[in-house]
């Protein structure tokens, strides 16, 4: 939603049906919570709106 | 300083601003998140107007319902204490900011509870989790404990029976929630239930790989291998915010009375937080509106 409104291109993973998905999430993350957004190779855990603003320059 | 200050970003808070900002009150939205205990509702069918909606949708639309208004929206800092100030209340914050309001509303919600066992706070988020409903599908295909014998936990135990390997659901009492649902979850094939049992360690080495139970008649302890370990043992009120200035109940919820009154002048408290009867989506958005109207009453009297 938040990436679509500033029109940034991302890739969607369902974690829940997509097996291989999810065992990347989990080992970037080190942890098993969602949603975990990559940014260049940067991880966040959770949406955190700041780090997501700081991170594209909006 | 403003007219007021909201403080929580869930149904209640969210249309308290709305109606405060259709009062044109100078208003100041402070939560930690928006959205609140919806965003982890996966299907609503009783907020009306909508036969179905996910939780976070709706409370994207109660979102963008309140942006549209020249409402100042501060997320991602939470209070931590309010204060009696001349003309008003001072609010500050877990980043050490503080706003002045003539009045404020407490609509602060409830966060799970926690059991307070050894391993519980190390694998957070590595396998323990409070929410079966958004985390509940990473954990497919594995071994999984359940904790609590309410509603919350029994609706847990029957979602992963479904799409993991093995449940075993453990409540420190015979279990509390609705027949219908006990008999739904005692049908599955694939779930054992130890009911009066304390769970006493959650134990793993990064993750989490199993429990510690003790059967509380015979002091028999059990390790039960799970991967995952949901924990739905009901909710607290997030009432800190405001102990020693208002009275809270023996649940810690705020008293209010029907016009979401604290008993302060000027100070309101609305939703789940408060001792209103029922904790529905649909009832916390109710008493927001209650709050922001009379608060408004209020200030038309200072005026």
């Amino acid at each position: 939603m938040f990436l679509e409104q500033h029109g940034i291109a991302f890739e969607e993973f369902n974690v829940a049906s997509d097996k291989a998905a999810r065992e990347e999430m989990v080992k970037k993350s080190g942890q098993m919570g969602v949603p975990v957004i990559e940014i260049d190779g940067d991880i966040v855990v959770g949406y955190d709106e700041g780090w997501l603003k700081q991170k594209l320059g909006l | 300083m403003y007219d007021m200050i909201i403080i929580g970003g869930g149904p209640a808070g969210m249309t308290a601003a709305v109606y405060a900002a259709r009062k044109k009150l100078n208003t100041l939205l402070l939560s930690k998140d928006l959205g609140g205990q919806p965003l982890n509702t996966m299907g609503v069918e009783n907020y009306m107007g909508y036969q179905f909606i996910e939780g976070p949708e709706l409370m994207q639309k109660f979102e963008a319902q309140v942006k549209q208004f020249p409402i100042k929206v501060k997320t991602g800092d939470g209070a931590v204490s309010i204060t009696r100030l001349d003309g008003g209340f001072e609010v500050r914050t877990e980043k050490g900011q503080a706003y002045q309001g003539k009045t404020a509303i407490i609509a602060t919600g409830k966060r799970p509870r926690l059991l307070n066992v050894p391993g519980e706070e190390q694998f957070r988020g590595r396998g323990v989790t409070y929410c079966a409903i958004c985390d509940g599908p990473i954990f497919t295909g594995m071994k999984v404990a359940v904790i609590g014998g309410g509603n919350s936990a029994l609706e847990a135990a029957d979602d992963m029976v479904k799409i993991g390997e093995y449940v075993y659901l453990v409540s420190l009492t015979p279990l509390t929630g609705d027949q219908v649902l006990i008999d739904k979850v005692k049908k599955a094939a694939n779930v054992t239930i130890f009911t009066e049992h304390e769970t006493m360690e959650i134990l793993g080495n990064k993750f989490v790989s199993g429990i510690k139970v003790k059967e509380l008649k015979s002091g028999e302890v059990k390790t039960l291998e799970v991967g995952g370990v949901f924990i739905e043992i009901g909710l607290i009120p997030n009432s800190e915010v405001a102990k020693g200035l208002v009275n809270l109940n023996k649940l810690g919820e705020i008293e209010v009375n029907c016009s979401c009154e604290t008993g302060i002048p000027g100070l309101y408290a609305a939703g789940d937080v408060t001792n209103v009867p029922e904790k529905q989506i649909v009832v916390a958005a109710g008493e927001g509106a209650k709050a922001a109207l009379r608060a408004h009453h209020y200030l038309q009297r200072l005026a």
